[in-house]
């Protein structure tokens, strides 16, 4: 018998009050959106399965199946050739760091560096991040300043699309996330920085992405101010970076809904949100 | 009921099992298997004491479903003193005092061996990198150091570089 109320609480033995989920793990792409699209309602895709499981664990509500996506080749397609990246939604953040090409997608080995810990990025993958739409993620908010395009098994759009203004994913019913793609990666500087390192299980407090192309036109986003993490650029600008980032939060204020943090007050992270911008335009501009 | 056998390796032996494949495999290795080795903290993911290795890749016991370890090779703390590097480490551990309450110790010596079969380290006996490594699982207890000087010291009697990617065994 487990040890952890929960646990048991989670997947009762007798399945009267919640019954385990069926499970299938299929093997090719096609076999994938065959069964999602049987029961796209009942049904929830697991990746690395962690945030999907905590949440269904205090959530104390089962999906009638979940669909393991570790098994299908097609999502762990990983390319970086000629200035575009190509990142498959199965792949791990582990095999990511662990690539040759990891350091072609500027910013990426600094924002996955900064993930939970080395186990959390043993598991958790491109999609699941993705789909997850946390507002504090570090990939998706490097992902946005570099103007990354989602691909699904239906369609391609731009990834600030994929969030709406509560921060919940778009994605339709039975829809699968394949992979992402980022053109033009050799002609962009960026720069990823957060509040400080943390240790096992924090979440970040701030984060700031910051990319430059040749033009000297900035795309800036920040995470732990708002519910969705606001991106958006600063075209011929020519203030100095600690006003440029002063006026970006300024201007964004009244933006969106403010995220709760119990631990880190308001006006803490919005100073600590104009410090870490100022450090990382004055980095991408050098 | 998903009706479904589950093949996978649990420290060297050839498993099949028909538990139910969305089963924790917390719960299958404590209620099925009997290893109850793998120590539950949280249960949420967070302290990572229930970890385990995966392909020689930690995860997290409490958020791994025995359906997604179909066809790899688990190893949980029993199994650890059958691998190479196991006694070693077991053994540098021991000399450093580096368990107090010893509820993390399980979880803590499989990081450990996770860190040095890692081929993408370039220096092994790096204190700061294997302090990194060590924020996979909490102790309450140690303040860490004993824990890393024991890691430290069993890079250094290995000389471990890159080349310890040569020490990707399975147990
Ligand atoms: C202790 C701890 C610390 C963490 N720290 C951080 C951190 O610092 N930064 C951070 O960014 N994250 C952190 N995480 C979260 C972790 O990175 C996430 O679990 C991960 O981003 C989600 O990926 P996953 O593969 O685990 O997805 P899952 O949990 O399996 O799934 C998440 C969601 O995505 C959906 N999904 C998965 N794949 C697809 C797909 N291909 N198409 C469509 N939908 C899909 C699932 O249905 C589910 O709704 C932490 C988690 C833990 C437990
Ligand atoms: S018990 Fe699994 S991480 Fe805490
Ligand atoms: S020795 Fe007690 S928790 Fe680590």
């Amino acid at each position: 018998m487990s040890f952890v109320p929960q646990l048991l609480a989670e997947f009762p033995e007798d399945g009267t009050t919640m019954k385990r989920p069926d499970f299938s793990a299929p093997t090719s792409l096609l076999e994938l959106k065959h069964e999602y699209s049987k029961s796209p309602e009942g049904t929830m895709l697991i990746a690395g399965g962690q945030s999907l499981l905590p949440a269904l664990f205090k959530g104390r509500s089962m999906p009638d199946k979940l669909i393991d996506i570790g098994r299908v080749a097609e999502l762990r397609r990983l390319e970086f050739g000629s200035g575009n990246v190509f990142l498959g939604a199965g792949l791990t953040f582990t095999q990511i760091l662990a690539s040759k090409g990891a350091t072609v997608l500027p910013g990426l080995v600094a924002a996955l560096g900064y993930v939970g810990n080395c186990t959390i990025r043993n598991r958790a993958t491109v999609g699941g991040s993705l789909a997850w739409a946390d507002p504090r993620a570090e990939l998706s908010l490097l992902l946005l300043v570099l103007d990354a395009v989602v691909v699904t098994e239906r369609r391609e759009f731009a990834l600030a699309d994929l969030y709406g203004e509560a921060g919940q994913n778009n994605l339709a019913p039975g829809e699968i996330i394949v992979g992402v793609r980022v053109n033009g990666c050799d002609a962009k500087k960026c720069e990823f920085l957060e509040l400080m390192p943390r240790a096992s299980a924090g979440r970040a407090v701030i984060g700031v992405a910051v990319c430059c192309d040749q033009l000297g036109s900035l795309r800036i986003a920040v995470s732990g101010l708002w519910k969705p993490q606001i991106c958006a650029s600063v075209v011929g600008c020519d203030l100095g970076a600690e006003s440029l980032a002063e006026s970006w939060l300024t201007d964004h204020c009244e933006a969106a809904a403010k995220l709760a943090d119990i631990a880190f007050g308001w006006a803490y992270r919005r100073r600590a949100a104009a410090v870490l911008m100022t450090r990382a335009i004055e980095s991408v501009r050098r | 009921m998903t009706a479904r056998v589950q093949h996978f390796e649990l420290n060297g032996q050839r498993i099949e099992c028909d538990a139910h494949p969305s089963k924790l495999v917390v719960d299958y290795l404590r209620e099925d298997a009997g290893l109850t080795g793998t120590n539950i903290g949280c249960g949420e993911g967070v302290c990572g004491t229930c970890s385990i290795l995966v392909d020689n890749c930690s995860a997290r016991s409490c958020l791994l479903l025995l359906g997604q370890i179909e066809e790899t090779s688990v190893l949980t703390i029993e199994g650890l003193a059958g691998h190479t590097l196991g006694p070693v480490i077991q053994d540098a551990f021991s000399r450093h005092f580096a368990a107090q309450c010893g509820y993390c110790t399980p979880a803590m010596l499989l990081i450990a061996l996770e860190y040095l079969l890692d081929g993408t380290i370039e220096n092994h006996a790096d204190k700061t990198v294997i302090r990194d490594r060590l924020a996979s699982v909490m102790c309450r207890c140690t303040g860490y150091q004993p824990i890393i000087d024991a890691i430290h010291d069993v890079a250094k009697s290995l000389a471990l570089g890159p080349a310890s990617q040569k020490l990707r065994t399975t147990p």
